[in-house]
């Protein structure tokens, strides 16, 4: 089968968050040779932004999203180990968490498929993650970018006290902190000194590519 | 010298600075007091899940206005349906919402003709709770605590209404798929008893849902105290945000005076 062929059927298997399709296309592509990266960047990762297109023109629940992003990841198990076998030149490298106490991850996980798809090393560390991991994190793995999300409007207020860490432990200006969340807001982000926020898990991506970019300038 | 000099003008700064808090804060109680003097007529715009506890307070008189819990699934269409009840109650003397911010919902919600005013809370189960305090408590007890009471059972969203909502959209497999993945964090159900009749059906249905989510039941007592507090115009001036005629509400009116 023809590797355009391929790519296609995985696209739309994220689309229509087919779980089992998002897996049987994956591991036809590898069998017809495709590069796991490719298969990523060009089968899965497109697939979802075709789906988050739709859900910012409404046509898309987000429950539509969350499906075609488990789609995704479903694929993904099979794939990252293969990254992680062969060296390769990321985008760059971001920790992912939800802030302490707060114990929701849909959209950070969401966030964090995507990034993977456009090429970004992922390191995510789950949810109540306290401030000193999301520092301790940093440094090991020398993130580029640093991203918490906050779903309650009693968590978000946490979100300063990771920005004062990453700032204590000397990381920043060069580790850039990033925000979003269900109970999070642009102004919000402005008053603690974030380098960013997003609304969506599209914006997070332009966004990480565009501090990435800012970077190489 | 100069150390006592500077010395002397450190405490008259802190004398000076406390006096204005005083100040603010006497200014805060004198415009409580004034507009419970001045209002004679009171209105109530509140969520339906809090209809029974709001009617079953009968300290003073007052017209309730109660707002469908449906809208809650968009914040910002929640926003125009209470900005459109506050425009339709121009001839009352003050208003009270018995809101939280509710998912940004009250973010820009504007006072027309007469103050408005809005708990402190993010949602609204410390009213149902009685206390802010009562609210950090329970959720101490167990972080992923899914609180239920019966007016969210008559009218809210929960697991049981989503996974049939979804079997439809979906089918059986990604509804059970996108229950887990929404419904993860929570590792019980605390239904909130407020000691209205019927307790056993709602308790029955939140025995029902807890057993869907494979997480324990507990029951918890409902309290009255801070609707009453709310409605009597007689909370803590920490726990309610006044808006004078024109002004908006704004998301940082919610946190506490310490962040920042």
């Amino acid at each position: 089968m023809k590797k355009e062929e391929i790519l296609s059927n995985l696209q739309n298997a994220v689309v229509l968050a087919n779980f089992e399709d998002a897996l049987s296309w994956t591991e036809c592509g590898l069998k017809e040779g495709i590069p796991p990266f490719e298969l990523i960047t060009e089968g899965l990762s497109k697939g979802m932004i075709i789906v988050g297109q739709k859900y910012e023109d409404g046509d898309y629940y987000v429950t539509d999203m969350i499906l075609s992003s488990g789609a995704m990841n479903e694929a993904l198990t099979i794939l990252l180990p293969y990254l992680k076998k062969n060296k390769r030149k990321y985008l760059g490298k971001v920790v992912l968490g939800s802030v302490a106490d707060d114990i929701h991850d849909i959209g950070k996980n969401i966030v964090a498929t995507m990034l993977i798809g456009a090429g970004f090393d992922v390191y995510d560390l789950g949810v109540n993650v306290s401030k000193e991991e999301f520092v301790n994190k940093a440094i090991e793995v020398q993130a580029d970018i640093v991203g918490a999300s906050a779903f309650m409007s009693s968590t978000y207020l946490h979100q300063p006290d990771v920005k004062k860490a990453l700032d204590e432990a000397g990381l920043t200006p060069q580790v850039k902190y990033i925000i979003g969340g269900g109970a999070v807001y642009r102004q919000w982000a402005r008053e603690i000194g974030a380098d960013g926020y997003a609304d969506d898990a599209l914006e997070a991506v332009n966004l990480c590519k565009a501090l990435m970019s800012a970077r190489e300038v | 010298m100069e150390d006592t000099l500077s010395c002397a003008h450190a405490v008259g700064m802190g004398c000076l600075l406390g006096n204005i808090n005083i100040i603010a804060e006497s200014e805060e109680r004198d415009r409580k007091k004034e507009i419970m003097l001045v209002a004679d007529r009171i209105k109530i715009i509140a969520c339906q899940v809090m209809e029974k506890e709001i009617l079953s307070i009968d300290n003073r008189k007052f017209d309730a206005t109660f707002i469908q819990y449906k809208y809650h699934d968009h914040p910002e269409q929640l926003h125009d349906r209470i900005q459109e009840e506050i425009a339709h109650s121009c001839d009352y003397q003050c208003i009270i919402l018995g809101f939280g911010l509710c998912g940004g919902a009250i973010d820009g919600i504007q006072a027309i003709n007469c103050p408005v005013i809005i708990p402190r809370i993010d949602d609204c189960i410390p009213l149902l709770l009685g206390s802010r305090e009562k609210y950090e408590q329970e959720k101490k007890i167990e972080s992923g605590t899914y609180f239920l009471n019966h007016g969210w059972i008559e009218y809210g969203n929960d697991a049981l209404k989503d996974f049939h909502k979804w079997r439809e959209m979906y089918g059986e497999q990604k509804a059970n798929w996108l229950i887990k993945e929404f419904y993860k964090p929570y590792t019980r159900v605390a239904f909130i008893n407020s000691g209205f009749d019927d307790k056993e059906r709602y308790l029955s249905y939140a025995k029902k849902l807890s057993d869907f989510l494979n997480i324990k039941l507990d029951v918890i007592s409902g309290h009255l105290g801070f609707i009453r507090q709310l409605l009597n115009l007689e909370c803590n001036n920490s726990d309610y945000i006044i808006l004078e005629p024109g002004q908006k509400a704004e998301r940082s009116m919610f946190r506490p005076n310490d962040c920042l």
